[in-house]
């Protein structure tokens, strides 16, 4: 069994190859458990197409990655690490990669919730609060008093 | 303006009706397009925005960035919010994040972050295995000696001559002081088994948390009665492995006091290391005082559980100035961390900052010394005492749940982080700009020669042939060390031995935790000038113009180095290799390999007289007043530090913290920029500097005026 089908949320079938879909633990686990034969598609009701459509993608570049091993969660975690491929896998619009987070999470692919995340954690990084808001759409629901609170408690960190 | 008059501005019949019409219109195409497949919805969009005019294509760009952006922590849920923050490393970036919103700020202030960030900068308020240690020790002084050590506020006078222990005079070896040989002797075993135990209960709890999958990250909140239970049931445990608790505080506090009034009319009497003890009271009390809130919290946390044990507990948690903060190495103040537990238990609680480390303690006590050194006078002797800690599976059990007390979620790691952040940049700003205390201790009656320190000890020797050791917590010397015939040149000194050298060409080892003399090193034909020391090995060099390598085992001279045509004045050793410094004015590289010197520097002008090196970076000092920094690798110059007019005695280098720092026979300490090549500031000091050593918060000379300087940095 090379290939397998999967059916997402909105009706799209995919056909795939069995090794880039089991990267997801969700789907190795329900092609264990179904016994599946190939030819009726595996429902993946959580997710649309167009964002099965990236999780495929980028489980087909990444089929073949050696397992790395568990890093120390001491140690620094680089932004650095995100190669060109995956840079540019992520470059979506923000609503996408919402989905592509949201997906990954559930298909339990660990490296690739690693890299959206990590991506929007690079989107956040070395930003002023306004910027962040700015960047996110998002609008302040401090009250004054509760404003000038939290300016105060995360003043020391300010570079003088 | 109606929807209709919108819609169809120019008609002014029937208005209504055919915007009902169009609405209607509009709805069936919405439902209809909802309904269309992925690609089709696509095709027709593509058609549409073709046929739109440009203003509309502005009206989709502006409604479109809005739509395509998404607040990823509000609508997330909680457990990947947190995941995409745990990438985020800078202190800077959280703090920004918490200002956001309300939502954010409770997730960027979230304690798996802060304790990440504090776990990685090494920013532990204290070790809880030291915390316990102390602990038990106290518990174990209120029982065994039957006093509260809390009553009177009394100081040894460290810097006064009086601090001067005591020594039969040609006994050869030092009559230990009563901490010296007790504390000292029985702590190594019990901190590190702790450690070992808590540091694994530690590492499996964060890769628990971590494992788990998809993500399972617990969302933090803290449960002080939670804590203070579990530290409760860590304390009567203590209490069962202790024995049981016969003398409470209060009954045996009049009595304390007599003795305290003994020692100090007897303070002359030979014998009595209780002459360390003055009765001074000093104004420390109030820097302590923040401690004294947070141990009193969990002191009463303890009383519902056992009575008798909470009270001399309690009491003697209350005794602020023996609970020294044990982790000085993460470099951190007293206040510092005290104020970690404080936040812990009484977060309103504000944290009077006291000035810290051994400057502002230059004239405290040893809260535990005192009952001890008491006993030494009346009772048998302290070295009667066996190791009280030891490691019993119910200690280890005690350990982990207090460990899970402190290292858990009942600390906001934020705020431990903001105290540790703000101190270092406060330390780096005072090093930069050259600001600091200076403390003296008048230590010897002659020149001091040689001084090294630790976190917890600190050696220094002198004209006056003798060794002092000193507890750099308490800031109180333990002892001298006598024994050899002359002027003690150098000292090195590990956790087990303190190796002497003298101009009586002879070295001495000492035992570290009970100041025996173990043996002398005999071999050198002239004056030893210099030492270095590893687990297995010491090196000395010699106006003999030889390097000897010793055993440490066996206190046998493995080789003998011979190769410069000039006294030898300076040492250090790696894995590889010894390097030393001559008054032939070269440097020389020998190998351990082969015993033999593979490299020669023309290094300078006169005598070197000190060297390190680290991987990278050989730095010298000399006689022709200059300081050189040379390639590791190439052995070549990199460049010249000049700026003293005397003799240079002593450096160090910090390469991680980019300084150099040298002393000098001008009477003058410089701290140079290592990587500019630049003298920062000069610390002007009188009289020569013969040795000195520095870490993140000080310096601390030894000079020619007979007393140690501490150039504090750490000061507010």
């Amino acid at each position: 069994m090379s290939q397998i089908k999967l059916q997402s949320s909105d009706g799209r079938e995919f056909t795939v190859d069995a090794k880039a879909a089991k990267m997801s633990e969700t789907i190795k686990n329900m092609l264990e458990d179904l016994g599946g034969d190939g030819e009726n598609a595996i429902p993946v009701p959580n997710v649309t197409g167009a964002i099965l459509e990236k999780v495929i993608q980028y489980c087909l570049h990444h089929k073949d990655d050696v397992a790395k091993p568990e890093e120390d969660e001491t140690k620094a975690k680089k932004q650095e690490d995100i190669d060109s491929w995956d840079a540019d896998f992520c470059r979506v619009d923000q609503g996408t990669l919402f989905e592509m987070i949201l997906a990954a999470n559930y298909l339990d692919i660990k490296p690739m919730l690693d890299l959206t995340c990590k991506t929007v954690a690079n989107m956040i990084r070395g930003k002023t609060p306004d910027e962040i808001r700015k960047l996110f759409n998002i609008k302040s629901d401090f009250s004054p008093e509760e404003e000038e609170q939290v300016k105060k408690e995360n003043d020391w960190c300010e570079e003088k | 303006m109606p929807l209709r008059d919108v819609l169809f501005p120019m008609r002014a019949r029937n208005k209504k009706k055919d915007a009902e019409i169009f609405m209607n219109q509009a709805q069936d195409v919405w439902t209809w397009f909802a309904g269309l497949l992925y690609t089709q919805q696509q095709l027709l969009l593509d058609g549409l925005l073709q046929r739109c005019a440009t203003v509309l294509h502005a009206h989709i760009a502006s409604e479109l960035q809005a739509a395509l952006k998404r607040d990823f922590l509000a609508t997330l849920p909680v457990e990947l919010s947190l995941h995409i923050v745990s990438f985020i490393d800078d202190p800077q970036t959280l703090c920004s994040m918490a200002q956001v919103s309300r939502t954010w700020n409770q997730i960027a202030s979230d304690n798996f972050h802060w304790h990440r960030l504090c776990l990685r900068r090494n920013f532990i308020p204290f070790r809880p295995e030291q915390v316990l240690a102390t602990r038990m020790e106290q518990a174990y002084e209120e029982m065994w000696w039957g006093m509260s050590s809390s009553t009177v506020p009394a100081a040894i006078a460290a810097a006064a001559p009086t601090a001067n222990l005591a020594t039969i005079p040609g006994a050869g070896m030092l009559v230990p002081s009563a901490t010296f040989a007790a504390g000292g002797a029985s702590f190594p075993a019990p901190s590190i088994t702790g450690e070992v135990s808590s540091s694994s209960a530690m590492e499996a709890a964060i890769s628990a948390a971590m494992e788990s999958s998809p993500m399972t990250i617990s969302r933090s909140q803290s449960r002080p009665s939670a804590a203070s239970q579990q530290l409760s049931a860590s304390l009567a445990s203590h209490h069962g492995s202790l024995g049981t608790a016969n003398a409470s505080s209060s009954s045996y506090a009049p009595s304390h006091i007599d003795m305290m009034d003994e020692s100090h009319s007897s303070r002359n009497r030979p014998r009595l290391s209780s002459s360390s003890l003055s009765a001074t009271p000093t104004g420390r009390r109030s820097g302590s005082s923040s401690l004294s809130v947070s141990l009193g919290n969990h002191g009463s946390g303890l009383q519902s559980m056992d009575g008798t044990v909470s009270s001399s507990l309690s009491s003697s948690m209350r005794a602020a100035g023996h609970l020294s903060p044990p982790s000085h190495s993460a470099a951190l103040s007293p206040s510092m961390s005290t104020a970690a537990a404080v936040s812990s238990s009484t977060p309103a609680t504000t944290t009077s900052s006291s000035s810290t480390s051994i400057s502002s303690s230059a004239s405290s006590q040893s809260a535990a010394a005192r009952p001890r050194s008491s006993h030494v006078s009346g009772e048998p002797s302290s070295q009667d005492l066996q190791p009280y800690y030891s490691a019993t599976p119910q200690n280890r059990t005690a350990l982990i749940s207090l460990y899970n007390a402190y290292g858990g979620n009942e600390v906001d790691w934020k705020s431990v982080f903001g105290q540790y952040y703000r101190e270092t940049m406060r330390l780096q700003s005072n090093w930069r700009r050259g600001v600091h205390v200076k403390h003296e201790v008048q230590a010897h009656t002659e020149e001091v020669t040689c001084v090294r320190y630790t976190e917890d000890r600190l050696v220094c020797g002198s004209y006056d042939g003798l060794v002092k050791v000193w507890d750099m917590k308490e800031n109180l010397c333990l002892g001298s060390l006598m024994g050899h015939g002359d002027a003690i040149t150098c000292v090195a000194f590990n956790e087990s031995i303190i190796v002497s050298g003298s101009l009586d060409h002879s070295l001495r080892v000492w035992d570290a935790n009970t100041g025996r003399a173990v043996r002398a090193l005999m071999g050198h034909t002239a004056e030893v000038e210099c030492v270095a020391i590893d687990a297995t090995r010491i090196v000395s060099g010699s106006w003999d113009n030889t390097l000897r390598v010793w055993s440490v085992e066996t206190g046998h001279c493995i080789n003998t180095l011979s190769g410069h045509r000039g006294s030898i004045y300076c040492v250090q050793f790696d894995a590889d290799k010894i390097v030393s410094g001559s008054g032939d004015r070269t440097v020389k590289f020998w190998s351990w390999a082969t015993g033999t010197c593979y490299r020669t520097i023309e290094a300078h002008n006169d005598t070197v007289t000190c060297l390190q090196f680290d991987h990278e970076l050989l730095v010298t000092g000399s006689y022709d007043c200059d300081v050189k920094v040379w390639s590791m690798e190439s052995g070549t110059p990199l460049f010249t530090l000049r700026g003293h007019v005397g003799e240079v005695w002593c450096l160090q280098f910090d390469a991680l913290a980019n300084r150099i720092i040298s002393g000098s026979n001008d009477g003058t300490i410089r701290v140079w920029n290592l990587q500019a090549g630049q003298c920062n500031y000069v610390l002007r000091h009188g009289s020569a500097v013969n040795s000195l050593q520095f870490d993140d918060r000080k310096i601390i000379s030894g000079s020619s005026n007979k007393a140690l300087q501490l150039w504090d940095f750490s000061a507010q």
